[in-house]
Protein backbone atom coordinates (compact mmCIF):
# COMPACT_ATOMS: atom_id res chain seq x y z
CA UNK A 1 0.00 0.00 0.00
CA UNK A 2 1.51 3.35 -0.74
CA UNK A 3 1.47 5.79 1.82
CA UNK A 4 -0.79 8.35 2.04
CA UNK A 5 -0.08 11.82 4.04
CA UNK A 6 -3.11 13.43 5.70
CA UNK A 7 -1.89 16.34 4.98
CA UNK A 8 0.16 18.10 2.56
CA UNK A 9 3.48 19.10 4.09
CA UNK A 10 4.14 22.64 3.48
CA UNK A 11 7.82 23.88 2.85
CA UNK A 12 7.52 26.05 5.68
CA UNK A 13 6.28 23.80 8.06
CA UNK A 14 4.43 24.62 11.64
CA UNK A 15 7.15 22.40 13.38
CA UNK A 16 9.72 24.70 11.78
CA UNK A 17 7.82 27.64 12.72
CA UNK A 18 7.68 26.51 16.63
CA UNK A 19 10.94 26.10 16.71
CA UNK A 20 11.92 29.60 15.87
CA UNK A 21 9.28 31.04 17.58
CA UNK A 22 9.41 29.10 21.18
CA UNK A 23 13.27 29.96 20.71
CA UNK A 24 12.40 34.00 20.16
CA UNK A 25 10.17 33.69 23.03
CA UNK A 26 12.10 32.18 25.60
CA UNK A 27 15.51 33.00 25.75
CA UNK A 28 17.60 30.73 27.35
CA UNK A 29 18.08 31.85 30.94
CA UNK A 30 20.00 29.50 33.26
CA UNK A 31 17.89 28.76 36.56
CA UNK A 32 21.03 28.85 38.17
CA UNK A 33 22.02 32.19 36.92
CA UNK A 34 18.50 33.58 37.29
CA UNK A 35 16.03 31.55 40.01
CA UNK A 36 12.99 30.60 38.42
CA UNK A 37 11.93 29.96 41.44
CA UNK A 38 13.28 29.06 45.07
CA UNK A 39 13.32 25.26 45.39
CA UNK A 40 13.26 25.51 49.39
CA UNK A 41 10.39 27.74 49.34
CA UNK A 42 8.80 28.53 46.34
CA UNK A 43 7.52 32.28 45.82
CA UNK A 44 3.88 31.67 45.11
CA UNK A 45 2.95 35.38 46.07
CA UNK A 46 2.47 36.24 42.27
CA UNK A 47 -0.10 34.42 42.00
CA UNK A 48 -0.46 32.78 38.21
CA UNK A 49 -4.25 32.02 36.59
CA UNK A 50 -4.64 29.01 35.44
CA UNK A 51 -5.99 28.31 32.36
CA UNK A 52 -9.10 26.48 31.48
CA UNK A 53 -7.21 23.75 29.67
CA UNK A 54 -4.97 23.37 33.39
CA UNK A 55 -8.00 23.70 35.29
CA UNK A 56 -9.33 20.84 33.11
CA UNK A 57 -6.73 18.45 33.72
CA UNK A 58 -7.00 19.30 37.62
CA UNK A 59 -10.65 18.30 37.52
CA UNK A 60 -9.95 14.93 35.63
CA UNK A 61 -7.97 14.10 38.60
CA UNK A 62 -10.24 15.36 41.48
CA UNK A 63 -12.76 13.54 39.30
CA UNK A 64 -11.44 10.57 40.14
CA UNK A 65 -10.17 11.28 43.54
CA UNK A 66 -13.97 11.99 44.32
CA UNK A 67 -16.15 9.51 42.61
CA UNK A 68 -16.72 5.92 44.18
CA UNK A 69 -15.04 3.04 43.28
CA UNK A 70 -10.95 2.35 43.24
CA UNK A 71 -9.24 5.95 43.89
CA UNK A 72 -6.57 7.42 41.92
CA UNK A 73 -3.98 6.16 44.38
CA UNK A 74 -5.29 2.89 42.79
CA UNK A 75 -5.42 3.68 39.61
CA UNK A 76 -2.53 6.22 38.93
CA UNK A 77 0.17 4.22 37.59
CA UNK A 78 -1.87 2.54 34.74
CA UNK A 79 -4.09 6.17 34.40
CA UNK A 80 -0.69 7.96 33.64
CA UNK A 81 0.80 4.96 31.64
CA UNK A 82 -2.11 4.88 29.21
CA UNK A 83 -2.31 8.42 29.15
CA UNK A 84 1.50 8.22 28.15
CA UNK A 85 1.10 5.52 26.04
CA UNK A 86 -1.75 6.35 23.92
CA UNK A 87 -2.24 9.75 23.92
CA UNK B 1 0.54 -0.75 47.10
CA UNK B 2 0.18 -3.70 44.48
CA UNK B 3 -0.61 -3.15 40.93
CA UNK B 4 -4.16 -2.17 39.73
CA UNK B 5 -6.01 -4.82 37.97
CA UNK B 6 -5.69 -4.77 34.08
CA UNK B 7 -2.17 -2.91 34.36
CA UNK B 8 0.86 -3.30 32.63
CA UNK B 9 4.62 -4.30 32.64
CA UNK B 10 6.78 -2.76 30.55
CA UNK B 11 10.11 -4.73 28.93
CA UNK B 12 12.64 -1.56 27.76
CA UNK B 13 14.14 -3.97 25.22
CA UNK B 14 17.76 -3.11 24.30
CA UNK B 15 17.38 -4.97 20.91
CA UNK B 16 21.05 -3.61 19.69
CA UNK B 17 23.19 -0.59 21.18
CA UNK B 18 24.08 0.81 17.54
CA UNK B 19 23.19 3.83 17.17
CA UNK B 20 23.65 6.69 14.65
CA UNK B 21 24.12 9.73 17.50
CA UNK B 22 26.80 10.34 19.56
CA UNK B 23 25.36 12.11 22.31
CA UNK B 24 27.66 12.47 25.16
CA UNK B 25 24.98 12.03 27.81
CA UNK B 26 24.00 9.03 26.83
CA UNK B 27 24.13 6.09 29.38
CA UNK B 28 24.64 3.73 26.44
CA UNK B 29 27.94 5.86 24.65
CA UNK B 30 30.61 3.14 24.98
CA UNK B 31 28.62 0.94 23.00
CA UNK B 32 26.73 2.45 20.53
CA UNK B 33 28.94 1.47 17.36
CA UNK B 34 28.08 -1.81 18.51
CA UNK B 35 26.28 -3.15 16.25
CA UNK B 36 25.56 -7.02 17.75
CA UNK B 37 21.76 -7.43 18.23
CA UNK B 38 19.41 -10.01 19.98
CA UNK B 39 18.79 -13.01 18.46
CA UNK B 40 15.37 -14.44 17.37
CA UNK B 41 16.00 -17.46 19.22
CA UNK B 42 16.95 -15.24 22.42
CA UNK B 43 14.20 -13.45 21.77
CA UNK B 44 11.56 -16.63 21.42
CA UNK B 45 13.25 -17.70 24.58
CA UNK B 46 12.67 -14.11 26.09
CA UNK B 47 8.81 -14.76 24.85
CA UNK B 48 8.51 -17.56 26.33
CA UNK B 49 9.31 -16.93 29.65
CA UNK B 50 7.49 -14.36 29.75
CA UNK B 51 4.28 -15.25 28.65
CA UNK B 52 2.84 -16.73 31.96
CA UNK B 53 4.55 -15.43 34.63
CA UNK B 54 3.52 -11.73 33.92
CA UNK B 55 0.02 -13.09 34.59
CA UNK B 56 0.81 -14.36 37.95
CA UNK B 57 2.91 -10.73 39.02
CA UNK B 58 -0.84 -9.67 37.98
CA UNK B 59 -0.07 -8.39 35.14
CA UNK B 60 -2.97 -8.42 31.80
CA UNK B 61 -0.43 -6.72 29.28
CA UNK B 62 3.12 -6.53 28.44
CA UNK B 63 4.24 -3.52 26.42
CA UNK B 64 7.71 -4.50 24.95
CA UNK B 65 9.75 -0.78 24.54
CA UNK B 66 11.90 -1.01 21.82
CA UNK B 67 15.11 0.69 22.56
CA UNK B 68 18.07 0.96 21.74
CA UNK B 69 21.14 2.13 20.45
CA UNK B 70 18.61 3.71 17.64
CA UNK B 71 15.81 0.80 16.57
CA UNK B 72 15.03 2.02 13.50
CA UNK B 73 18.89 0.91 11.94
CA UNK B 74 17.28 -2.62 12.46
CA UNK B 75 15.54 -3.59 9.02
CA UNK B 76 11.90 -3.49 9.25
CA UNK B 77 11.75 -6.88 8.25
CA UNK B 78 13.05 -7.92 11.74
CA UNK B 79 10.31 -6.56 13.74
CA UNK B 80 7.95 -8.49 11.26
CA UNK B 81 9.88 -11.40 12.30
CA UNK B 82 9.66 -10.18 15.84
CA UNK B 83 5.82 -9.79 15.30
CA UNK B 84 4.99 -13.54 13.74
CA UNK B 85 7.28 -14.72 17.28
CA UNK B 86 5.19 -12.81 19.57
CA UNK B 87 2.28 -14.13 17.69
CA UNK B 88 3.21 -17.68 17.37
CA UNK B 89 4.76 -18.12 21.37
CA UNK B 90 2.58 -15.56 23.22
CA UNK B 91 -0.36 -15.99 21.15
CA UNK B 92 -3.71 -14.77 23.32
CA UNK B 93 -2.04 -15.74 26.36
CA UNK B 94 -1.37 -12.20 27.55
CA UNK B 95 -2.29 -8.17 25.61
CA UNK B 96 0.76 -7.22 23.62
CA UNK B 97 2.00 -4.09 22.91
CA UNK B 98 5.48 -2.46 20.73
CA UNK B 99 6.20 0.79 21.29
CA UNK B 100 9.62 2.49 20.26
CA UNK B 101 11.74 4.99 21.30
CA UNK B 102 13.46 6.88 18.18
CA UNK B 103 15.75 9.77 17.84
CA UNK B 104 14.06 10.22 14.77
CA UNK B 105 17.22 10.62 12.18
CA UNK B 106 16.28 7.79 10.16
CA UNK B 107 12.93 7.77 9.10
CA UNK B 108 12.07 6.57 5.14
CA UNK B 109 9.05 6.71 3.65
CA UNK B 110 8.83 2.70 4.22
CA UNK B 111 8.87 3.77 8.13
CA UNK B 112 5.91 6.07 7.74
CA UNK B 113 4.02 3.65 6.19
CA UNK B 114 4.76 1.01 8.65
CA UNK B 115 4.01 3.17 11.49
CA UNK B 116 0.77 4.61 9.59
CA UNK B 117 -0.38 0.79 9.29
CA UNK B 118 0.54 0.27 12.29
CA UNK B 119 2.67 -3.35 11.14
CA UNK B 120 4.27 -3.98 14.27
CA UNK B 121 4.33 -1.33 16.46
CA UNK B 122 1.26 0.06 18.17
CA UNK B 123 -0.40 3.13 18.39
CA UNK B 124 1.85 5.63 19.14
CA UNK B 125 5.83 5.59 19.49
CA UNK B 126 8.31 7.98 21.49
CA UNK B 127 10.42 10.56 20.18
CA UNK B 128 14.14 11.45 21.88
CA UNK B 129 14.77 15.15 21.03
CA UNK B 130 15.90 17.77 23.13
CA UNK B 131 14.44 20.43 20.50
CA UNK B 132 17.32 22.72 22.01
CA UNK B 133 20.74 22.29 23.15
CA UNK B 134 23.83 20.69 21.32
CA UNK B 135 24.09 17.18 22.71
CA UNK B 136 22.20 15.13 19.48
CA UNK B 137 25.07 15.10 17.39
CA UNK B 138 26.02 12.10 14.66
CA UNK B 139 28.78 10.59 14.55
CA UNK B 140 30.63 13.73 12.50
CA UNK B 141 29.41 15.62 15.22
CA UNK B 142 26.51 17.56 13.56
CA UNK B 143 23.77 18.74 14.91
CA UNK B 144 20.59 16.49 13.29
CA UNK B 145 18.12 19.22 14.80
CA UNK B 146 16.62 19.93 11.04
CA UNK B 147 15.94 16.52 10.28
CA UNK B 148 14.34 15.67 13.79
CA UNK B 149 11.70 18.69 12.71
CA UNK B 150 11.25 17.78 9.01
CA UNK B 151 10.65 14.09 10.64
CA UNK B 152 8.37 15.62 13.14
CA UNK B 153 6.03 17.33 10.61
CA UNK B 154 6.46 14.15 8.30
CA UNK B 155 4.63 12.28 11.63
CA UNK B 156 2.41 14.85 11.55
CA UNK B 157 1.44 14.75 8.26
CA UNK B 158 1.00 11.32 8.19
CA UNK B 159 -1.08 10.85 11.42
CA UNK B 160 1.35 9.06 13.21
CA UNK B 161 0.71 9.73 17.04
CA UNK B 162 3.76 9.65 19.02
CA UNK B 163 5.29 11.94 22.23
CA UNK B 164 8.75 13.03 22.92
CA UNK B 165 11.73 13.15 25.90
CA UNK B 166 13.66 15.38 26.83
CA UNK B 167 17.10 15.14 28.68
CA UNK B 168 17.29 17.59 31.21
CA UNK B 169 20.54 18.28 31.53
CA UNK B 170 23.42 20.76 31.26
CA UNK B 171 22.94 21.73 28.10
CA UNK B 172 19.53 21.81 27.38
CA UNK B 173 18.61 23.46 31.04
CA UNK B 174 18.78 26.79 30.09
CA UNK B 175 16.60 26.40 27.64
CA UNK B 176 14.08 24.08 29.27
CA UNK B 177 10.87 27.51 29.27
CA UNK B 178 11.55 27.28 25.13
CA UNK B 179 11.38 23.55 24.87
CA UNK B 180 7.97 23.38 26.93
CA UNK B 181 6.65 25.96 25.00
CA UNK B 182 8.09 24.39 21.29
CA UNK B 183 5.94 20.65 22.58
CA UNK B 184 2.93 22.60 24.22
CA UNK B 185 2.59 24.77 21.02
CA UNK B 186 2.38 21.96 19.01
CA UNK B 187 0.16 19.67 21.21
CA UNK B 188 2.83 17.48 21.79
CA UNK B 189 3.27 15.42 25.21
CA UNK B 190 6.14 14.92 26.30
CA UNK B 191 8.40 13.62 29.33
CA UNK B 192 11.06 15.72 31.47
CA UNK B 193 14.17 13.21 31.91
CA UNK B 194 16.47 14.86 34.62
CA UNK B 195 19.92 13.06 33.50
CA UNK B 196 19.80 9.79 35.81
CA UNK B 197 22.08 7.52 34.52
CA UNK B 198 25.63 7.52 33.16
CA UNK B 199 28.14 4.97 31.86
CA UNK B 200 31.31 7.04 33.84
CA UNK B 201 32.03 9.43 35.65
CA UNK B 202 33.25 12.29 33.77
CA UNK B 203 29.23 11.89 32.08
CA UNK B 204 27.93 13.01 35.40
CA UNK B 205 30.96 15.69 35.69
CA UNK B 206 30.06 17.29 32.58
CA UNK B 207 25.90 16.60 32.44
CA UNK B 208 24.47 15.92 35.78
CA UNK B 209 22.26 18.77 37.66
CA UNK B 210 22.02 19.79 41.22
CA UNK B 211 18.84 19.51 43.07
CA UNK B 212 18.07 23.19 42.91
CA UNK B 213 18.62 23.40 39.23
CA UNK B 214 16.31 20.39 38.79
CA UNK B 215 13.57 21.73 41.42
CA UNK B 216 13.70 25.26 39.65
CA UNK B 217 13.46 23.89 36.12
CA UNK B 218 10.57 21.89 36.87
CA UNK B 219 9.01 24.44 39.11
CA UNK B 220 9.41 26.47 35.63
CA UNK B 221 7.77 24.17 33.48
CA UNK B 222 4.72 23.51 36.04
CA UNK B 223 4.33 27.07 36.02
CA UNK B 224 4.29 27.28 32.36
CA UNK B 225 1.66 24.28 31.70
CA UNK B 226 -0.60 26.43 34.39
CA UNK B 227 -1.12 29.31 32.71
CA UNK B 228 -1.00 27.51 28.75
CA UNK B 229 -4.16 28.11 26.96
CA UNK B 230 -3.90 24.28 26.05
CA UNK B 231 -1.84 23.10 28.81
CA UNK B 232 -0.21 19.62 26.64
CA UNK B 233 1.09 17.65 29.30
CA UNK B 234 4.27 17.19 30.60
CA UNK B 235 5.57 14.56 32.52
CA UNK B 236 6.85 13.64 35.44
CA UNK B 237 4.96 17.37 36.42
CA UNK B 238 1.58 15.58 35.52
CA UNK B 239 2.39 12.85 37.64
CA UNK B 240 3.18 15.53 40.41
CA UNK B 241 0.21 17.65 39.94
CA UNK B 242 -1.40 14.21 40.91
CA UNK B 243 0.37 14.03 44.48
CA UNK B 244 -0.44 17.60 44.87
CA UNK B 245 -3.76 17.12 44.52
CA UNK B 246 -4.39 13.80 46.57
CA UNK B 247 -2.46 15.58 49.37
CA UNK B 248 -4.93 18.05 49.27
CA UNK B 249 -7.99 15.85 49.08
CA UNK B 250 -6.90 14.06 52.22
CA UNK B 251 -7.96 10.64 52.27
CA UNK B 252 -6.61 6.74 52.51
CA UNK B 253 -2.95 6.91 52.08
CA UNK B 254 -1.18 4.28 49.55
CA UNK B 255 2.17 3.47 49.33
CA UNK B 256 4.03 1.52 46.73
CA UNK B 257 5.42 -1.52 47.25
CA UNK B 258 8.26 -2.79 44.85
CA UNK B 259 7.87 -6.16 45.21
CA UNK B 260 4.58 -6.14 43.69
CA UNK B 261 4.75 -2.85 42.09
CA UNK B 262 7.70 -2.83 40.09
CA UNK B 263 6.88 -2.23 36.55
CA UNK B 264 9.88 -1.36 34.25
CA UNK B 265 12.44 -4.05 33.08
CA UNK B 266 15.31 -3.68 31.10
CA UNK B 267 16.50 -6.63 29.19
CA UNK B 268 19.86 -5.92 28.11
CA UNK B 269 20.99 -7.33 24.61
CA UNK B 270 22.28 -10.40 25.90
CA UNK B 271 19.49 -10.91 27.81
CA UNK B 272 20.64 -9.86 31.15
CA UNK B 273 17.24 -8.26 33.00
CA UNK B 274 17.76 -5.68 35.22
CA UNK B 275 15.35 -3.02 37.40
CA UNK B 276 15.57 0.45 36.83
CA UNK B 277 17.54 1.30 39.74
CA UNK B 278 20.46 -0.68 39.33
CA UNK B 279 20.92 -1.05 35.52
CA UNK B 280 23.70 -2.58 34.32
CA UNK B 281 25.58 -2.11 37.60
CA UNK B 282 28.25 -5.59 38.19
CA UNK B 283 25.93 -8.17 40.13
CA UNK B 284 22.57 -6.38 40.16
CA UNK B 285 20.91 -8.50 37.23
CA UNK B 286 18.23 -10.03 38.47
CA UNK B 287 19.32 -13.08 35.95
CA UNK B 288 18.50 -13.49 32.64
CA UNK B 289 15.20 -13.86 30.75
CA UNK B 290 16.65 -15.57 27.87
CA UNK B 291 17.62 -18.60 29.91
CA UNK B 292 15.27 -18.57 32.67
CA UNK B 293 11.72 -17.97 33.57
CA UNK B 294 10.79 -14.25 35.01
CA UNK B 295 8.65 -15.49 37.42
CA UNK B 296 12.41 -17.40 38.36
CA UNK B 297 13.99 -13.80 37.83
CA UNK B 298 11.46 -11.94 40.38
CA UNK B 299 12.20 -14.33 43.37
CA UNK B 300 15.55 -14.30 43.02
CA UNK B 301 17.74 -13.15 45.63
CA UNK B 302 19.32 -10.62 43.88
CA UNK B 303 16.14 -8.74 43.21
CA UNK B 304 15.03 -9.65 46.87
CA UNK B 305 18.23 -7.45 47.95
CA UNK B 306 17.24 -4.94 45.36
CA UNK B 307 13.41 -4.91 46.86
CA UNK B 308 15.17 -4.04 50.39
CA UNK B 309 17.10 -1.47 49.45
CA UNK B 310 14.01 0.30 47.53
CA UNK B 311 12.32 -0.22 50.91
CA UNK B 312 15.18 1.16 52.73
CA UNK B 313 15.56 4.43 50.61
CA UNK B 314 11.59 5.02 50.92
CA UNK B 315 12.63 4.63 55.17
CA UNK B 316 14.66 6.48 54.76
CA UNK B 317 13.68 9.30 52.55
CA UNK B 318 10.05 9.28 52.42
CA UNK B 319 8.81 8.43 56.22
CA UNK B 320 8.49 11.75 57.35
CA UNK B 321 7.22 13.35 54.21
CA UNK B 322 3.81 14.88 54.65
CA UNK B 323 3.37 13.98 51.21
CA UNK B 324 3.74 10.38 51.25
CA UNK B 325 1.01 8.30 51.12
CA UNK B 326 -0.07 10.60 48.43
CA UNK B 327 3.38 10.71 46.44
CA UNK B 328 3.63 7.00 46.48
CA UNK B 329 7.38 7.17 47.26
CA UNK B 330 8.28 5.43 43.32
CA UNK B 331 11.39 8.09 42.99
CA UNK B 332 12.91 7.17 46.38
CA UNK B 333 12.71 3.53 45.91
CA UNK B 334 13.63 3.85 42.13
CA UNK B 335 16.28 5.87 42.86
CA UNK B 336 19.46 5.32 40.50
CA UNK B 337 23.05 6.07 42.00
CA UNK B 338 22.99 9.42 40.68
CA UNK B 339 19.35 9.98 42.60
CA UNK B 340 20.33 8.82 45.80
CA UNK B 341 23.32 11.22 45.69
CA UNK B 342 20.57 13.63 45.21
CA UNK B 343 18.26 12.61 47.94
CA UNK B 344 21.44 12.12 50.15
CA UNK B 345 22.80 15.48 49.77
CA UNK B 346 19.83 17.64 49.31
CA UNK B 347 16.21 15.91 49.62
CA UNK B 348 13.81 14.81 47.93
CA UNK B 349 13.00 17.22 44.39
CA UNK B 350 9.47 15.17 44.18
CA UNK B 351 8.60 17.03 47.81
CA UNK B 352 10.49 20.74 46.59
CA UNK B 353 7.87 20.21 43.35
CA UNK B 354 4.17 18.65 45.75
CA UNK B 355 5.20 21.95 47.92
CA UNK B 356 5.59 24.52 45.08
CA UNK B 357 2.21 22.94 43.20
CA UNK B 358 -0.08 23.09 46.46
CA UNK B 359 1.14 26.76 46.58
CA UNK B 360 0.03 27.46 42.98
CA UNK B 361 -3.32 25.52 42.97
CA UNK B 362 -4.50 26.20 47.09
CA UNK B 363 -6.60 28.90 46.48
CA UNK B 364 -7.98 27.80 43.25
CA UNK B 365 -11.67 26.20 42.61
CA UNK B 366 -10.26 22.90 42.26
CA UNK B 367 -8.73 23.14 45.93
CA UNK B 368 -11.64 24.85 47.23
CA UNK B 369 -14.03 21.53 46.04
CA UNK B 370 -11.12 18.99 47.40
CA UNK B 371 -11.38 20.78 50.50
CA UNK B 372 -15.69 21.05 50.70
CA UNK B 373 -15.69 17.40 50.20
CA UNK B 374 -12.78 16.32 52.50
CA UNK B 375 -15.16 17.93 55.15
CA UNK B 376 -17.74 15.57 54.67
CA UNK B 377 -17.81 11.55 55.06
CA UNK B 378 -17.14 9.98 52.59
CA UNK B 379 -17.53 5.99 53.22
CA UNK B 380 -18.00 5.40 49.42
CA UNK B 381 -14.35 6.01 48.82
CA UNK B 382 -12.78 3.39 51.68
CA UNK B 383 -11.93 1.11 49.47
CA UNK B 384 -9.14 -0.96 49.66
CA UNK B 385 -7.85 -2.99 46.38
Amino acid sequence: MKLQPKKPASHCSAVALAFAAALAAVPAVAPAAAPLTSAVAPDTSAQIVPSAAALARMNQFTQTMLRPGPRWIELWPEVIHVEAVRR
Amino acid sequence: MAAPPNSAIDFVVKLSKYCNLRCSYCYEFEELGDKRRMSLDGLRAFFEHVADAVGRYGRRRIDFIWHGGEPFLIPLEYYLAIGELQREVIGERVEVLNLVQTNLTVLTDRHLEFLQQKRFFSEWIGVSFDVYGDQRVDVLGRLRTETVLANIQRLRDAGVAFGAITVLARNTLPHIAAIYRFFDSLGISFRILPFYKSAFESQVQAHALDYAEIVDALTAVFDAWLASPTATRVFPVDDYLAYALAALAGGDKRFYDPATGETVFLIDTDGATYGVADTYAPGRAYGNVFAQDFGELLSSPVRAQAVADAKARTEKHCKRCPYHGYCPGTFAADATPEQRRMLDRDGCPVRALITHIIGRVEHTEVASRLADTRAQPQPALAIDV
